[in-house]
């Protein structure tokens, strides 16, 4: 069924400011699809709607036929934890703990850390961090970084990734890399990826892509 | 989020280590403070109620006899409250030896009994209590009385009391209580006072001691419904004693009150910069599926293994505190219970009301930042670095 959008909206702060205006868009499951746009045009705005970090002032989103604005705080959590990943444009890892244990923090939410160990240091090992586990993330490269970010947003095997412009603070070749696992993750376990960025490159390399001006779809 | 508490804290050692030094130190104080002021408390109560017995039966008027002492004799023993009692004749006198004299009181009684009420004999630094059993006219005298005196063991002094006759008594025992107007005083045999007085059988009042000195008020109470002698409590004789006590209680907790204020304050701050540094953290956590609940359960245990470890090193130094002030050497003054080192308590109870006060400090000066953590909007964080 995957995620619906129905006449989504979105006004913030005060004078109210509309940055998002009566969005129509459908995912499949196992769809990966690119919001691209040009800075400000809402596409940020868009992906955190249906990644359920933020609520709509307008219009529903609903997962393979929940209403996630139905849910409470605490199933709303229950599905960021279980069932997405979110990938930022900067790594926003935890300083204090290390690669391994940054990856694992979200198993350590449902008491599964135990069982995600050998994920998790498969998925190091997948991103090319193998051997480097230990180590803090002031002692990792940028683009080292964004690949534990990376694994951290993959250790549950979410059924949905939410990237927002997850190479947008990348040279190109580590930009590639975040895209190659990503593709990896699509492919073989059929996961929806919903991405959203301005790098044109990026988002041809995405098999659908939705172009949104303004707040509004302007193309799909 | 234990650990990844544990994280934070150890990340900032020189803060996290201020923090501790505040809680320790309140902890510390607390004990230290109340261990010295609740000695001064428990010794002082030593003394009223085994100096003066617990519980003592008056005459309704001042120097007046006992209108029944054999009744109240065979109440006592058949009352198995009592440990133990001893009728006294208590009489003002003039002590006078070799031209030198002094005014003060003595307390006629049975020797052996007194003993079993109050811890007179213990007090004894030269010769026996006993000894005035051993033979008529023998008497026991405070320490300052024998200095105003000068009169040594085995010597003679001549004893007047009010309304009665001299009489030449032996010093048997000199005793050192510690409170001056004790040491004024002397203990004789119930017999020769009252010969010496010329009182005849006459006994001025009854020193009892209880079984439990707490249950001495209610009993006072439960007695004097039903004599109309005065039946008073140690409590009762010392209120304004008592209720000095109750201040001090107050002081005692206002004092450390003001020191965890301090310690409070100083890991509010520290914590609320911590929330303003780990926005982004609060907000990965959150996109993860971590709760309000779990973002300010994380704040909060750093409070808590704050509170905690400084609790424990606190009650440490607390404790080191006490025991080594109980060696301090003040010079016998009263609070120096007699052994001229200074009286101090340290029970279980002021350990854990230490701690408690550290713990209830440190959750109350966590919450109000841990709120925020849990409060705060994670998207707000995550758009400051996104369009």
């Amino acid at each position: 069924m995957g995620i619906v959008a129905e006449g989504l909206g979105k006004v913030v702060g005060n004078p109210a400011t509309r940055i998002l205006a009566d969005v129509n868009l459908g995912i499949e499951r196992g769809e990966f699809v690119a919001l691209t746009g040009r800075s400000g045009s809402g596409k940020s705005t868009l992906l955190h709607l249906l990644g359920s970090l933020d609520r709509p002032s307008e219009g529903r989103v609903s997962l393979d036929g929940v209403d996630l604005g139905g849910l409470g705080a605490r199933d709303l959590d229950a599905y960021r934890n279980l069932r997405m990943g979110f990938v930022f444009q900067f790594h926003y890892l935890i300083a204090e703990l290390s690669a391994f244990e940054n990856v694992l923090l979200p198993a350590r939410k449902s008491g599964q850390a135990k069982a995600r160990r050998a994920r998790a240091q498969n998925l190091l090992k997948q991103v090319g961090l193998e051997g480097k586990e230990g180590r803090l993330p002031r002692q990792l490269s940028g683009g080292e970084q964004q690949r534990v970010a990376v694994a951290r947003a993959l250790v549950m095997e979410p059924e949905y990734l939410f990237a927002d412009e997850p190479t947008g603070a990348l040279d190109s070749a580590n930009g590639a890399r975040i895209m190659e696992i990503l593709k990896d993750e699509h492919s073989r376990r059929g996961m929806t990826v919903v991405l959203a960025t301005h790098d044109r490159d990026i988002a041809h390399s995405a098999p659908r892509q939705v172009r949104l001006a303004d707040g509004k779809i302007e193309g799909v | 989020m234990l650990g990844l508490a544990l994280r934070y804290l150890l990340a900032r050692r020189r803060q996290t280590l201020l923090m501790l030094l505040g809680i320790t130190a309140g902890t510390a104080s607390f004990i230290t403070l109340s261990g010295l002021l609740v000695g001064f408390k428990d010794y002082l109560v030593d003394q009223m109620v085994n100096n003066a017995a617990a519980l003592r039966i008056e005459a309704p008027e001042d120097g007046a006899a006992l209108a029944d002492p054999g009744a109240w004799s065979r109440r006592l023993d058949a009352d198995p409250r009592v440990a133990s009692y001893a009728p006294q004749l208590e009489a003002a006198a003039v002590f006078s030896r070799g031209g030198r004299s002094a005014a003060s009181g003595v307390i006629g009684c049975d020797p052996r009994r007194q003993g079993n009420v109050t811890t007179i004999a213990a007090y004894v630094t030269e010769g026996r209590f006993l000894e005035l059993s051993a033979a008529p006219r023998r008497i026991a005298i405070g320490v300052e009385l024998q200095k105003k005196l000068g009169a040594a063991l085995g010597t003679s002094m001549t004893l007047i009391p009010a309304g009665g006759k001299p009489v030449e008594f032996k010093v048997a025992a000199v005793f050192k209580t510690g409170v001056q107007q004790a040491d004024l005083g002397a203990y004789a045999r119930l017999e020769d006072i009252q010969n010496a007085s010329g009182r005849g059988k006459d006994v001025s009042a009854i020193a009892v001691r209880l079984k439990d000195y707490t249950l001495a008020s209610a009993i006072a109470r439960e007695w004097s419904a039903f004599s109309k002698d005065r039946v008073r409590s140690w409590d009762q004789m010392n209120a304004n004693l008592m209720a000095t006590f109750k201040a001090e209680d107050w002081v005692r907790f206002l004092a450390i009150g003001a020191v965890l204020l301090v310690a409070a304050f100083g890991i509010y701050n520290v914590l609320n910069m911590m929330v303003v540094q780990k926005r982004k953290d609060i907000a990965i956590l959150r996109s993860m599926g971590f709760g309000f609940a779990d973002v300010v359960g994380l704040f909060l245990a750093q409070g808590l293994l704050l509170g905690a470890v400084g609790a424990g090193l606190g009650a440490l130094a607390g404790w080191g505190a006490g025991v080594y002030l109980r060696t301090v050497s003040i010079g016998g003054n009263p609070m120096g219970a007699g052994t001229g080192k200074l009286a101090v308590t340290l029970d279980g109870a002021m350990f854990l009301e230490a701690a408690g006060f550290a713990l209830v400090a440190v959750v109350a000066a966590t919450v109000i930042p841990a709120m925020a953590a849990g409060r705060l909007n994670p998207i707000e964080v995550i758009r400051s670095g996104a369009d």
